[in-house]
């Protein structure tokens, strides 16, 4: 379906929405707020430079979140999200060279702030929001994502590349190794479908943090096997302007990926994840990711070991890779406690550069 | 193995592994936790507001029996009885000096009274 089709058919569905609520009588109101503080020390190793960080890790921001729902009609739910973090430090932002500790936001970083309407068609949302496919790289049932998971560069991803034969520090960790998850969060129309037995269709379409159109497609997929274990993946596609001013050569930004992850009962686990990114100039390069991860649950506590790899996601022909393993302590179900150490390369050609090396160890607890 | 392939790969997996088996919310690890918080305990979150007491307090009798009736391992008869009971209850409260509720005192002595002069040796 083209550009074009999508917007008017959402659109219209939308408005639909909307007028079979006018003349509903109302029913079961509900306003709640909610959130989490997650805060870790962090020492990093650019090779030439070490410090410690005290951070707010990205992987899973301190924020807060207000919502409200109202059924509105037999099976026809209203309601609002508006999540906003306040990260003191935020681990991708902390730098080595020069040494950069303190990052203080002055505002609320917005997350959501949408609302929605659900019911036996499915669900519309408007606003500012996840895409049809935010986190369809990061599908992860291992129990160790706020430590680590496809996002690898969340941690420490401002850290810049120290050039082996000395030199200021290069680029950053995430220009290299990035999980290129579709379009993230951003102001857009979302249609999501009714559960179709263990499958979910959902397409968005809006303007993306750079103010460019963006649209995203997508299947998300969850199933409980019993003695098969659970399974979860999701397999997409986006599409967003590069640019709004002409000559564009770059044209259309295109990302393909997806992710599955498959929890045994035993408390094995196994997680991949893959995307490409490419652009319509002949020159581009594709910007590659995988990741795979391995991991144990036992109780309360949750291990893991991963890797990814970046290939020319800053350079042609460069390739970054990370390695780290991981442990989780979750003593309630409100309160995790972690640890987890990683080693990142880059090997690019014409330059050598010194291996950055992060341990986090830190807390997150739910308020 | 290129995206494209991996992706049809995964794919075929996913179809294959969807043979059997119930749909579960799968809940991304990186998003605030479901379940109890630290402060706003068993339901997560500090509820602002909420109608939905008053919802409860008058639901549709079958879908109360039902649900009371399942999750307790009682039978919609016992169920109603129960609710019967809660009404006695609550009339009882509030009608502590009314005159009915002595005349109803009353009789319950009576039966007291009568069950223990059949006892009585004749």
């Amino acid at each position: 379906m083209t550009k074009s089709a999508l917007k008017p058919l959402v659109l219209s569905a939308a408005v639909a929405s909307a007028l079979a609520v006018l003349a509903a009588p109302a029913y079961a109101l509900e306003a709640k707020i909610s959130g989490q503080v997650n805060r870790a020390i962090m020492h990093a190793d650019d090779g030439v430079d070490s410090e410690i960080f005290h951070v707010d890790p990205d992987n899973s921001s301190t924020r807060f979140r207000f919502t409200g729902s109202e059924d509105i009609g037999p099976g026809l739910k209203a309601g609002i999200v508006w999540e906003v973090e306040d990260q003191s430090n935020d681990s991708d932002k902390v730098t080595l060279s020069p040494v950069v500790k303190s990052v203080k936001g002055t505002t609320f970083g917005e997350r959501k702030m949408e609302v929605y309407f659900a019911g036996a068609f499915g669900q519309v949302t408007v606003g500012q929001g996840d895409g049809a496919m935010n986190g369809g790289i990061e599908v992860d049932l291992s129990g160790t994502t706020v430590i680590s998971y496809s996002g690898t560069a969340d941690l420490g991803g401002a850290i810049g590349w120290r050039p082996t034969g000395g030199g200021a520090a290069v680029s950053s960790l995430r220009g290299s190794i990035n999980q290129q998850d579709f379009e993230s969060r951003y102001d857009r129309l979302r249609y999501d479908s009714p559960k179709l037995g263990p499958i979910t269709i959902a397409v968005s379409t809006g303007s993306n943090g750079s103010g460019n159109d963006a649209q995203e497609y997508g299947i998300w997929y969850s199933q409980n096997l019993g003695a098969g274990g659970k399974i979860a993946g999701a397999l997409g596609f986006s599409t967003s302007d590069t640019a709004t001013a002409a000559p564009n050569v770059a044209g259309d930004k295109e990302t393909t990926g997806g992710s599955i992850s498959w929890l045994h009962p035993s408390g094995w686990n196994v997680t991949f994840a893959t995307s490409q990114v490419e652009d319509d100039d002949p020159a581009g390069r594709k910007k590659k990711f995988n990741y795979v991860k391995g991991g144990y649950m036992m109780g309360k506590h949750a291990f893991s070991v991963d890797f990814a790899r970046g290939e020319e996601q800053a350079a042609a022909d460069e390739e970054a890779e990370h390695f780290g393993f991981q442990y989780v302590f979750v003593p309630t179900k409100a309160v995790d406690l972690y640890a987890g150490f990683k080693t990142v390369s880059l090997d690019r050609p014409g330059a050598d550069f010194e291996d950055i090396q992060i341990i986090t160890v830190g807390s997150r607890v739910k308020f | 193995m290129g995206t494209r392939e991996a992706l049809m790969s995964v794919s075929l997996a996913a179809a294959l592994a969807g043979c059997g088996g119930q749909p579960f919310e799968y809940h991304p690890g990186t998003e605030i936790p479901k379940g109890p918080g630290l402060l706003s305990g068993e339901s997560g979150a500090f509820v602002l507001y909420s109608s939905d007491k008053k919802v409860k307090a008058d639901p549709p009798p079958a879908t109360a029996q039902a649900v009371a009736g399942d999750a307790a391992g009682v039978s919609p008869e016992e169920f109603r009885e129960f609710q019967e009971f809660q009404e006695f209850r609550r009339w009882k409260e509030s009608a502590k000096d009314a005159p009915e509720f002595r005349e109803f005192q009353d009789w319950r002595e009576w039966k007291a009274y009568r069950s223990w002069k059949e006892q009585q040796p004749k």
